[in-house]
């Protein structure tokens, strides 16, 4: 398969179980996506705290350690982090809607389609 | 009239011998003035015919008030005539037609004396003479002398006539006295200064004497046989003494009762009779002696006791009444108390606190049966009511009494006296016993709390300051209470499971959609990845790495749903009736090394490291029981370990296997130690950690069908180690 078109834009990928983080790198690496993954919010709090500026963050919410409700309201406390906008990737629909719809930009439920996926990534990441 | 010439013609000695019979004559007959019940007429017409007068009159001189005593000489006309005045009568005016003469000589003689004078009287004996008589002049001079005998003669025949008319009026007063005594409603005893004790007709009559009596003792022991003795103490001492005193003053003339109201005296004859005495006295001061009456108080007594007892049974009813109402007002507001709350802390507070003080000084209900966590919850009467914390103390359910004995038999303990001995029966622990006596309880009632069948407590009830006394109607209050209370407690309970219930759901289904939302994800980019892939049409040999992770990837997450499903259907017939384990001889650490290499993708996806240390440890199980046992076990133990390794061992140990499976992740605190082996129940935030809520309820089931056990040995942050002990043989 011939290399993607770079888009040159990069995706923090928070999600704690392997296969789905496997697939998902994977799948934004085909569409030319640099990906960077934490496997849960302490993690990737931490990348953030590091200097990483993620265009976007994909964020799962149930996680061990720190789990992504956790991990929004910590980047919402710094405004550099708060900025970057985040799609919520979730198996659990009614306790994800609860207070998160208003700081975040996007809610997919699992499982994912991508097509959305993508077109959600494409209309929320920020440009380069 | 005849002899008046015949003394005329006397010779002088002879005169004067006449003069003396004459004198004579007139004295005797002057003696009968002396008696007042003889008229003076006699006298008057001797003195009339002797002295040959034509008329003699006695006539008293009251003021101008003439007043005709007696007279001789006059017809029964002439003494019908009205009286002239005194005026008149020495102006020579008289009405009477006998001396109205010319020839008559007038005699005039005073016969008053000194008590006369004093009194306003002037009596004088006044004769008309005729001339014609010619009664010598020495007859004057006897008169005069005879006068002084009238004189006298008048004045005693007046003394005498006050005597007698003294002595019939001191007659008409006895009469009337002995008439009022002997009409008297009150039986009297009159004890005289001197003399024996005299009786009226109606104290004879009360006695059933038919004569006085003889003397003051056959009175008084006559009197005292009619008497019944009280039956109270107090009264017969009083009316012994009483007795007493009355005996000694109606036998020895000893100093009555002085100031006394007396005493009731009960007759065998069922007459009841007031006793008293009062001392007979004149207005002026004089005492005669002492007077004992027997009042009869029969009919007076029996209306005031039907009066007194139609009082108290109207009292009665009207407390009785007005203790009914305040029950149901109690029970009503204790009603509304209960419906008010769902929460039971709550609900047992609120009540505790409407007992006191109504009900009781003290009130704590206990609610400790099995299976359900205890509340205790007690207060002492107060402004506001004090707290007492009892979740130190537990109640011994083998007590011969009291609210253990209550708890353990199911029916209510009515205490109206409670003695501090009575709390050796309650309870062996010393330390609850200070407790029960440092409350000061009197009276108690335990109720048991009795919901659908079962005690879920003991509501006590106790009196300590106010005195009260707990009765029969106290407990049936209390046992409505109780009852009430039980069923409040029964649905808040209810309400509590309810709740509970609900939420272990909820966690469940957003657990469970976790669960199989992830490896569907998985397994859906895997194969959207494959499909991208194989789509664009130009595969490379440097995609068939990517290629072989995601067809890698597809096979894993379809393994893993076919275990979820499997464990979700396991989740379906917890409830059900298991198979029973069918036994196999395998060796524990053969199996254990069978699952951990199923588990291979799953712990270098974990990046766990996993310690073993298994002995050869044959036995006869089920496999399949033996297989999720270890895969629930290991499961947990991935999920919380994260990188830290995984120990693992397997050994026999007698007759017994041993597995230990020891991770050293965040650990369970020791509160949540017995409830993460129940259905759902999880001692992580389902935000956390993901998973049912049931795999350690799998563990735990299994073992028991097989005769083992399963322990865990943690603390929070220590890590956790879960130890499998099953019997060789199962």
């Amino acid at each position: 398969m011939n290399a993607p078109t770079p888009k040159n834009q990069t995706i923090l990928l928070v999600e704690d179980d392997y296969d789905i983080r496997a697939m998902l790198v994977m799948l934004l690496d085909m569409e030319g996506y640099h990906v960077v993954r934490a496997t849960n919010g302490r993690e990737a709090l931490t990348l953030l705290e590091e200097g990483l500026r993620p265009h976007l963050i994909l964020l799962d919410l149930m996680m061990p350690v720190m789990n992504g409700w956790q991990f929004r309201e910590e980047t919402l406390n710094v405004p550099e982090f708060a900025s970057i906008p985040v799609i919520v990737i979730s198996g659990d629909g009614r306790s994800a809607a609860q207070n998160m719809a208003d700081h975040v930009a996007c809610f997919l439920k699992k499982p994912l389609e991508l097509d959305r996926l993508l077109s959600k990534i494409d209309e929320f990441a920020l440009p380069v | 009239m005849n002899a008046t010439p015949d003394l005329a013609l006397v010779v002088p000695n002879d005169e004067r011998h006449i003069r003396d019979s004459v004198l004579q004559e007139l004295i005797v007959s002057a003696f009968e003035l002396f008696d007042p019940r003889t008229p003076m007429d006699a006298f008057m017409d001797s003195v009339a015919m002797r002295l040959g007068c034509a008329a003699v009159f006695a006539l008293n001189f009251r003021g101008d008030h003439l007043e005709l005593l007696s007279a001789a000489g006059l017809s029964t006309n002439s003494r019908k005539l009205p009286l002239p005045t005194c005026a008149e009568f020495r102006d020579g005016v008289y009405p009477w037609p006998e001396v109205r003469r010319d020839d008559l000589d007038v005699w005039d003689f005073d016969l008053s004396d000194r008590a006369m004078i004093q009194s306003g009287d002037e009596v004088h004996l006044v004769l008309f003479i005729p001339r014609a008589a010619n009664i010598s002049p020495l007859y004057r001079g006897l008169l005069e002398r005879l006068c002084r005998i009238i004189c006298s003669a008048l004045h005693h025949r007046r003394l005498f006539a006050t005597v007698l008319k003294n002595e019939e009026e001191l007659f008409a007063t006895k009469s009337l006295y002995l008439c009022i005594a002997n009409g008297s409603s009150d039986g009297m005893i009159f004890q005289p200064i001197d003399g024996p004790p005299l009786c009226n007709r109606r104290f004879l009559d009360i006695a059933g004497m038919s004569a006085q009596p003889q003397n003051a003792d056959q009175l008084s022991s006559h009197l005292v046989s009619l008497i019944e003795a009280p039956r109270d103490l107090l009264a017969r001492m009083a009316r012994q003494t009483f007795l007493a005193t009355a005996r000694a003053h109606l036998s020895e003339k000893s100093e009555p009762p002085r100031d006394h109201q007396g005493i009731e005296l009960l007759f065998h004859d069922g007459r009841e009779f007031l006793f008293f005495c009062l001392p007979v006295t004149s207005p002026e001061g004089v005492r005669f002696g002492h007077c004992w009456y027997l009042r009869e108080v029969t009919a007076q007594n029996r209306a005031r006791r039907e009066r007194l007892s139609l009082l108290t049974q109207e009292r009665e009813a009207r407390a009785i009444s007005e203790k009914a109402r305040l029950r149901l007002s109690f029970l009503t507001d204790a009603g509304q108390i209960l419906l008010s709350s769902l929460d039971l802390e709550q609900l047992l507070q609120n009540i505790v606190r409407h007992c006191l003080p109504t009900l009781a000084d003290v009130c704590a209900i206990d609610l400790f049966d099995q299976g359900e966590e205890r509340h205790v919850v007690a207060a002492v009467a107060g402004d506001p009511p004090s707290w007492v914390d009892l979740n130190g103390f537990t109640i011994s359910l083998d007590a011969e009494a009291g609210p253990g004995h209550v708890m353990a038999t199911g029916t209510t303990e009515l205490w109206p006296n409670l003695r501090a001995s009575d709390l050796e029966r309650f309870t062996k622990d010393d330390n609850v016993r200070q407790l029960l006596a440092s409350l000061g309880l009197t009276s108690a009632i335990y109720v048991p709390l009795l919901a659908r069948g079962r005690c879920i407590g003991v509501m006590t009830l106790g009196a300590t300051t106010s005195g009260r006394v707990y009765g029969e109607d106290d407990r049936l209050l209390a046992e409505d209470l109780g009852m009430r209370v039980a069923m409040a407690v029964d649905n808040a309970r209810l309400f509590r499971r309810s709740e509970k219930a609900i939420e272990l759901r909820d966690n469940f289904l957003s657990s469970a959609s976790h669960e199989l939302r992830t490896p569907i994800t998985a397994f859906r980019l895997a194969t959207l990845g494959l499909c991208r892939l194989v789509e664009s049409g130009r595969l490379t040999r440097a995609d068939m790495p990517m290629l072989r992770d995601a067809l890698d990837t597809a096979r894993r997450q379809s393994a893993r749903l076919e275990r979820l499903v499997h464990r979700l259907l396991d989740t379906s017939r917890l409830d059900t009736h298991r198979v029973p384990p069918q036994p196999e001889p395998l060796d524990l650490a053969y199996v254990m090394e069978e699952v951990l290499h199923d588990f291979r993708e799953e712990i270098r996806a974990a990046g766990a490291e996993i310690v073993l240390d298994l002995k050869p440890t044959p036995g006869r199980w089920d496999r399949s029981f033996i297989e999720q046992i270890f895969t629930n076990l290991l499961t947990n133990a991935l999920k919380f370990a994260g990188t830290r390794p995984i120990e693992i061992s397997v050994a026999p140990d007698g007759d017994w296997a041993r597995l230990i499976v020891r991770d050293h992740g965040i650990g369970i605190p020791k509160g949540d130690q017995e409830r993460i082996f129940e259905r759902f129940e999880r001692a992580v935030s389902p935000k956390d950690y993901s998973g049912f809520g049931i795999g350690l309820t799998i563990v735990r089931d299994l073992l028991q069908a097989m005769g083992g056990r399963v322990h865990v040995d943690s603390d929070s942050g220590q890590g956790a180690t879960f130890t499998v002990e099953l019997p060789r043989e199962c």
